[in-house]
């Protein structure tokens, strides 16, 4: 029981890692990132390669984490300026498609260039001991690794003033212009930092089990659910619906199977969405 | 000239608001623009701050162009507006609104701050108070505050007593009479308009996207005209 419990807030951490990237750019940039999933595989192939180059495990991870980034920065600079030159929907729209198309391009060159690719760390000592009860020492890793980063961007963004002048652009983005803040350069550098914590989820899926490159597609749909279940646009909702949706995944995993799991993650999700529309920790109004 | 409007044309698509107007401001100087709703006034400080493409015509601000440029550019020139619904970071605390006001100059925001608090005592027993839950006083005063963070030059003020009460508008103008003889130049927009030409030292009337009058505030307080259709007395 408690061993599927933690199972599940693993799983649900890795999940947020996704959906606060996904929350981050929709609520700055009014784009519904569909490629998300796919900044997270190539993050993990480009660690992947560096590990066959004999680079250590955490310097091939922190570069695999680096190249998303990259990555999130030439799309952001890239393909997305068409839909940059409009505003709300159309915005939307556009964004929507030209993500999608992305998302094609990555998993086609991906699948074709390697399609063999999985990544797989292994750590010295399997399993731990923590009050008790034995748990795998990758995941307790990987668990780490995604409080240590959603630590850092809170701090990140609470503490400083560039992650401040990223809030007041989510909350207020006339507000945040009148008072000389750049949102153009706000949004490169956020789309950025998303796709590094996309990145983090793809090298740390590696860690707990494997990551391959079909799993883009896999990666963006959960990310959209917990995302959409979290209110697609508060940062603590999405943590906490990654986790929630962690946690039933886990356990519908292990009492049904895999396959109905989804169904019965989906059913959660839509459930979620009729009972609370606006997000799981929305603000009466 | 600080501020020089060249027979400006401005709309939303393809509906025309502003025609042919022009108007300057010196340093140091107070300008009201006033007029009744639908005039055109708040389409006139969009455009000068950028928020809005002029089709036609040019704004000058200490000899630059401003043609081209995008609000954020134009506020770190120094050229900084007020918005009637005041734009303000809600869900954030009251220092946290005022630092933002100030990011583009981190090192001055210290003695910004300072004047601002003394400016605006309210704002600094405040300032850990989440800037939604003020008052519409004192949310004006954390706009204007905001606004000065950066140390601007120009304070363009779009009907700022708007939805506040008439204690509120009182002390608002107060605050605006100390900013005017710190030297600040002023360009406000307002429906009180017996206040703001009492404000200000000189006036233009808009009326339908085009400029009907101007003159010194003091002299059009006292025309028959500007008595009849915006202060109420026959």
């Amino acid at each position: 029981m408690t061993a599927i419990l933690f199972d599940g807030i693993v799983q649900g951490l890795q999940l947020s890692l996704l959906a606060v990237g996904i929350t981050l750019i929709y609520g700055l940039g009014g784009v519904l990132n569909l490629a998300h999933g796919q900044f997270a595989v190539a993050g993990g192939v480009a660690a992947a390669l560096l590990l066959q180059l004999g680079i250590s495990p955490v310097l091939a991870s922190l570069g695999g984490i680096a190249s998303a980034g990259v990555l999130g920065l030439i799309v952001d600079r890239t393909l997305m300026l068409p839909a940059y030159r409009y505003r709300g929907e159309e915005r939307l729209l556009l964004g929507l498609i030209l993500t999608l198309g992305f998302s094609f391009i990555v998993d086609g060159t991906l699948n074709w260039k390697f399609p063999e690719f999985s990544l797989t760390f292994r750590l010295p000592v399997p399993l731990m001991d923590v009050a008790g009860i034995p748990m795998r020492t990758a995941s307790l890793a990987a668990s780490l690794i995604a409080v240590l980063t959603f630590a850092g961007l809170f701090a990140f963004l609470r503490l400083t003033l560039l992650g401040k002048s990223i809030r007041s652009i989510i909350e207020n983005e006339v507000g945040a212009e009148l008072c000389g803040i750049d949102p153009s350069r706000t949004r490169t550098l956020i789309v950025c930092l998303a796709a590094m914590m996309a990145g983090v989820a793809g090298v740390t899926q590696g860690l707990f089990s494997s990551l391959g490159t079909e799993m883009g597609p896999e990666f963006t749909i959960l990310g959209l659910l917990v995302a959409v279940v979290g209110g697609v646009r508060s940062i603590n909702g999405t943590l906490a619906a990654g986790i929630l949706l962690g946690i039933v995944n886990a356990f519908a995993s292990h009492y049904v199977g895999a396959y109905v799991a989804y169904i019965i993650l989906l059913s959660f999700a839509m459930a979620t969405i009729l009972v609370r529309p606006a997000g799981l920790l929305a603000r009466f109004t | 000239m600080l501020v020089r409007v060249e027979a400006l044309y401005a709309g939303y698509g393809s509906t025309p608001v502003l025609r042919d107007v022009s108007l300057e401001a010196r340093p140091g100087e107070a300008i009201a623009v006033i007029g009744p709703n639908g005039a055109g006034k708040t389409t006139l400080l969009k455009a000068i701050m950028g928020m809005l493409r002029p089709t036609r015509g040019s704004v000058r601000y200490e000899d630059r162009y401003l043609t081209g440029l995008r609000a954020f550019q134009v506020a770190r020139l120094g050229l900084v507006y007020v918005p009637a619904e005041r734009e303000l970071f809600p869900t954030m605390s009251v220092l946290e609104n005022l630092q933002l006001g100030a990011f583009r100059n981190v090192r001055a925001a210290a003695l910004q701050l300072g004047y601002v608090f003394g400016l605006f005592p309210r704002l600094k027993e405040r300032q850990r108070q989440l800037a939604g839950t003020l008052s519409g006083g004192e949310q004006q005063m954390l706009a204007i505050g905001r606004a000065l963070m950066g140390g601007p030059k120009v304070l363009m003020l779009d009907e700022p007593s708007t939805g506040l009460a008439p204690k509120a508008v009182a002390e608002l103008y107060r605050n605006l009479s100390t900013l005017k003889s710190g030297g600040l130049t002023i360009i406000v927009t307002e429906q009180q308009v017996a206040l703001a030409l009492s404000l200000t030292d000189r006036a233009y009337v808009l009326e339908q996207g085009a400029i009907r009058l101007s003159g010194r505030s003091a002299e059009l307080l006292g025309d028959p005209a500007i008595k009849k259709a915006y202060l109420g007395v026959a």
